[in-house]
């Protein structure tokens, strides 16, 4: 073993470990070839070291997994599934209040719009806005809250968002 | 994944999709590191029951912890540096027990996995992990911590400093002396094995 006052002994762990510079390797194996306690260290360390390395991995629990996934916490809602849920909300409260107040204009039996072509086609694209972004709601997607944004603009770019 | 990618390169793929709020990437790094950090843990606290409690904190922190990852930090130093921080805390939370007062010595190899080796080999195994653990319980708990991420899980140097939150030098300082008592209780319990598996039978 090396010796306590060898000034070199500190490095014979790194070394083993290959954690020395090209250039400390070298001072360190001439060192080596002079000194009985290092080589020593190092034989101790090469006939230990590796017998450890092959004991195996233990085996995880089977049910550890399961515990482990099972309490994660659920995601917190995206911004796109905030937004979304949000202006879905708004839109459709908007759309109930444009219909009550179609049917109640125009009376029973009739859902017609009476203000013209101009408004049918108003609600026309609304209902297929509330479609659409109904669809998108469910859609299985990333939280690319980006895309999200950019979707919903498309989708409705006279929001006041823009 | 593509097939030039390294296991590091994967974990970090995985880590970031963990990221994005895919689980089924974290199901996958569960898989790929659940057994390496049980082993961690049960090298530290000595205690099967108690390693597993650990594991499963220190991958419930990894997820929590999930959106703070950023890919310059390797993952697995990310990972063992919540690992490390685990092991501390349980031994701060004094629930561990004292060195040589467990049931070790007296068997519960739960780290030798005996499946794929004979029965001699896995006789071979169980000694040996007694004869390890016999020599960790010696170590400070940063010089054991740092003897697992080096001679278990590979780690280097500079990976074990930025996982223990020092410096190299000292990770050096501390591997030295853990690595030499480590060994030298190895060799000092291998010289008189056939007395103590005389004395055994």
């Amino acid at each position: 073993m090396s010796a306590p006052g060898c000034p070199q002994e500190s490095q014979v762990v790194a070394a083993f470990d290959g954690e020395l510079s090209p250039a400390e390797m070298l001072a360190f194996e001439a060192h080596l070839s002079t000194c009985e306690s290092c080589r020593a260290t190092r034989a101790l360390l090469a006939a230990t070291m590796p017998r450890l390395e092959a004991l195996p991995l233990p085996t995880v629990p089977a049910d550890l997994r399961r515990r482990v996934l099972s309490q994660l916490p659920e995601p917190q809602p995206g911004l796109w599934e905030r937004l979304a849920s949000q202006w879905g909300f708004g839109l459709g409260l908007a759309t109930t209040a444009a219909f009550a107040g179609l049917v109640l204009h125009a009376g029973p039996g009739s859902i017609r719009a009476q203000g013209g072509p101009g408004e049918e086609l108003a609600l026309a694209n609304d209902l297929e806005l509330i479609e659409q972004l109904q669809v998108a709601q469910t859609a299985d997607l990333d939280d690319d809250d980006l895309e999200a944004i950019a979707l919903l603009d498309e989708l409705h770019p006279a929001s006041g968002r823009n | 994944m593509d097939r030039t990618t390294s296991p590091a390169d994967e974990d970090t793929a995985l880590m970031l999709r963990v990221k994005a709020g895919d689980r089924r990437a974290f199901g996958t790094l569960f898989d790929r590191h659940a057994a390496s950090v049980v082993r961690f843990a049960r090298r530290y606290v000595g205690d099967a029951a108690r390693a597993e409690e650990i594991t499963q904190d220190v991958f419930m922190r990894l997820f929590q912890a999930a959106p703070r990852y950023e890919p310059s930090a390797r993952f697995q130093t990310f990972l063992f540096r919540i690992a490390s921080n685990a092991c501390l805390n349980e031994r701060r939370r004094g629930v561990y027990r004292s060195p040589h007062t467990s049931t070790e010595a007296e068997g519960a190899p739960v780290l030798v996995d005996g499946s794929s080796s004979g029965p001699e080999q896995q006789a071979e195994g169980r000694e040996l992990e007694r004869q390890l653990q016999g020599a960790l319980e010696r170590l400070s708990e940063r010089e054991r911590l740092a003897f697992s991420l080096c001679r278990f899980e590979g780690m280097a140097y500079r990976d074990i400093a930025e996982a223990l939150e020092t410096t190299e030098a000292a990770i050096k300082s501390l591997l030295h002396r853990a690595t030499l008592a480590v060994a030298r209780h190895l060799a000092e319990a291998q010289s008189p094995a056939v007395a103590v598996e005389g004395s055994a039978a």
